[in-house]
């Protein structure tokens, strides 16, 4: 081969490379911005279950309050502490 | 090779120009096809949609209990704002919307009516979410949702000194909202994002930078305690027409807080009943004289100094001293002993318990108390110092100093947020002085003492009641009391340390055993059983090999 070939095979190499990254370039970058939309949506729904889970939270905390458990053990199930003549202390 | 001038194929060339002219012709009319007659659809969507930065919200962290129980919360909530211009062709359906909000139709009209030309009103803000999805459901044009943050005290008036409360950007404005802001905000983020001209999403873009949600606080407070020291409290002030009232209940062991309420209180899920007046927590804010609970540091120090000893007789006949000219009464021999010691040595054993300056707690607006300078004190200064006037304390300083009597001279401070790391203590009293210090504070929870009231049963309790003139105007006000009463339990074992304090009970009692004590007893009753502390009282025992037996 002359010199001449071996320059023209390398430039037809290099330019299809650089063809090649190009078109790479523009496929990630589609992708990237596919997966940042999909992120996005799914920090959305993130959000979406944590505001339901604070709600929850809230609602376990309103039912769970002293008031609502004393009043539902005293008054729903009559339960009542034991006086001191039905105590006894159990020791080790 | 010939030079000769290129002989081209006619016909060929003929349909390349063509092709050309074609093409360009082509570019010229979708040129001009874009440029000139769509323009202003054209314009009117890139009016419509642009790439903006906007602001990415970081949820603040929650505020939890010992129990991971919540006391802050921040929700997602609707704000409902309307565009005018297209909301007054929903004018037949206005009120259905305002039946939905219950808000007056005339009101919603008004609010409408007088603002046509804008293109933004807030009609209602923070929307719960259930109420946000109805008024979606509706389909009004021109009617809009904008999210918002909104926080929530589960337990609302109870813990509302301690909290504080946010602003309506979120921000902490005062407790511990706003001590440990930086930590519960977080921090804002950025995202570039193309809109429509309603300022909704169309699509992301790129996040310039990730937004970081605040940390959650966990406190030392126990939900249930809170709860239960602010019923009693909340109850005796306005039983004894108190001015106002604050309890302090400290775990010995660890010396972080369980409870800390105030009266009166208000509620941080309400801004309209935000009164910077009802915003003090009194319980590290306020100071007043300490009364009679000030007289077992004094005891303690001269046991320490080897002043006196346990069981040491003191003759305090004729039961008044007269100092500089003053007759005090003292059937109870304090002044004596008080005055048997050098002025520095109260005072160093009364700034070892941590009067005179503030605590470690951290809590915002905490007071320091006052504590004179021996130097300044006079001898009647000394002896009215061992009756608790003459130096003012907060009711945390109060209820750190009888968590070191009860946990054997070793002061730990206090903690409302868990400290990091192991346990760190000073040795302020020896162990056996402290020990009997409290085994004398247990006669004072008998019948026989002015803490009977204080009593609980099961358990052995250890206190001292304190009542004490108001300071007013530059004097003591002979009519106006405030009670005090600081005690731990078991007596036995000490694993509780609490103070109750109420102002100016307007009341026939007004002494400390009737109004402070009954209070202690009630709380600290509970919340032994609470807690599972074994009772140490007067209780029937069986053994555990018994016990088994008796059940199998």
């Amino acid at each position: 081969m002359t010199p001449k070939t071996v320059e023209l095979i390398a430039t037809l190499i290099l330019f299809l490379l650089v063809v090649a990254s190009a078109l790479a370039i523009v496929g990630n970058m589609d992708n990237r911005r596919q997966l940042f939309t999909s992120m996005q949506m799914q920090r959305q729904d993130q959000d979406r279950i944590d505001s339901q889970w604070r709600q929850l939270m809230l609602e376990q905390a309103a039912l769970s309050a002293q008031v609502e458990v004393d009043s539902v053990a005293g008054d729903r199930l009559k339960m009542a502490l034991p006086d001191r003549q039905s105590t006894i202390l159990v020791s080790r | 090779m010939n030079a000769a001038v290129p002989v081209i194929n006619q016909p060929r060339e003929l349909v390349l120009r063509g092709l050309l002219l074609l093409a360009v012709a082509g570019l010229a009319y979708r040129a001009f096809y874009l440029q000139v007659l769509q323009t202003p659809f054209l314009q009117d969507k890139a009016a419509n949609r642009h790439v903006r930065v906007l602001d990415e919200h970081a949820h603040r962290g929650m505020v939890v209990d010992r129990n991971g129980e919540p006391l802050a919360i921040s929700t997602a909530v609707d704000s409902l704002w309307a565009d005018p211009t297209e909301f007054v062709d929903a004018k037949p359906q206005w009120h259905q919307l305002a039946r939905l909000l219950a808000i007056p139709d005339g009101d919603l009209e008004q609010l409408i009516g007088q603002r046509l030309q804008r293109r933004f009103v807030y009609v209602k803000r923070r929307l719960t979410p259930r109420l946000a999805q109805q008024v979606k459901a509706l389909d009004l044009p021109g009617l809009y949702l904008q999210r918002e943050y909104r926080r929530y005290y589960p337990t609302g008036e109870v813990s509302g000194h301690l909290l504080g409360f946010t602003n309506i950007d979120d921000q902490g404005q005062e407790g511990l909202e706003l001590q440990f802001e930086s930590m519960l905000s977080g921090q804002r983020g950025q995202i570039r994002v193309v809109q429509d001209r309603y300022q909704r999403w169309i699509q992301p873009v790129e996040s310039l930078q990730a937004a970081t949600p605040g940390s959650d606080l966990a406190v030392t407070l126990d939900k249930r305690l809170q709860y239960l020291a602010y019923r009693e409290l909340k109850a005796a002030v306005h039983l004894h027409q108190a001015s106002s009232g604050s309890v302090v209940l400290m775990d010995i062991p660890s010396g972080e807080i369980l409870a800390m309420v105030n009266q009166p209180s208000f509620n941080p899920n309400e801004s309209s009943s935000r009164k910077p007046a009802l915003f003090r927590n009194r319980a590290v804010t306020d100071v007043f004289e300490p009364g009679s609970t000030i007289k077992p540091f004094i005891v303690a120090a001269a046991l320490q100094q080897g002043v006196y000893k346990v069981g040491s007789r003191i003759d305090t006949s004729p039961g008044e001293i007269e100092v500089s000219g003053h007759k005090i009464r003292d059937h109870r021999s304090l002044g004596f002993i008080a005055l048997g010691m050098e002025a520095f040595q109260i005072e160093d054993l009364l700034i070892d318990f941590g009067f005179g300056r503030s605590t470690d707690s951290r809590l915002p607006g905490e007071s320091d108390g006052i504590l004179v300078p021996s130097h300044r004190w006079r001898k009647l200064d000394q002896a009215t110092l061992a009756f608790g006037y003459g130096l003012s304390v907060t009711p945390v300083q109060l209820a750190r100093a009888y968590a070191v009597l009860g946990n054997h001279g070793r002061d730990l401070g206090v903690q409302i947020v868990r400290r990091q790391g192991p346990d760190s203590f000073r040795q302020i009293l020896r162990p056996e002085v402290a020990d009997s210090v409290v085994s004398m504070l247990e006669s004072v929870v008998s019948p026989e003492g002015t803490g009977g009231a204080a009593a609980i049963e099961n358990y052995r309790v250890a206190g001292k009641t304190g009542t004490a003139h108001l300071f007013r105007n530059g004097g003591y006000d002979k009519e106006r009391y405030v009670a005090t009463f600081a005690g731990v339990a078991p007596a036995s074992s000490p694993r509780l340390a609490m103070v109750v304090t109420i102002h100016d009970p307007k009341g026939e009692a007004y002494y400390a055993g009737d109004v402070a004590a009954p209070v202690f007893a009630r709380v600290m009753e509970r919340a032994l059983r609470l807690l599972q502390v074994p009772p140490d009282g007067d209780l029937p025992t069986t053994r555990l090999s018994d016990a088994a037996g008796a059940t199998a």
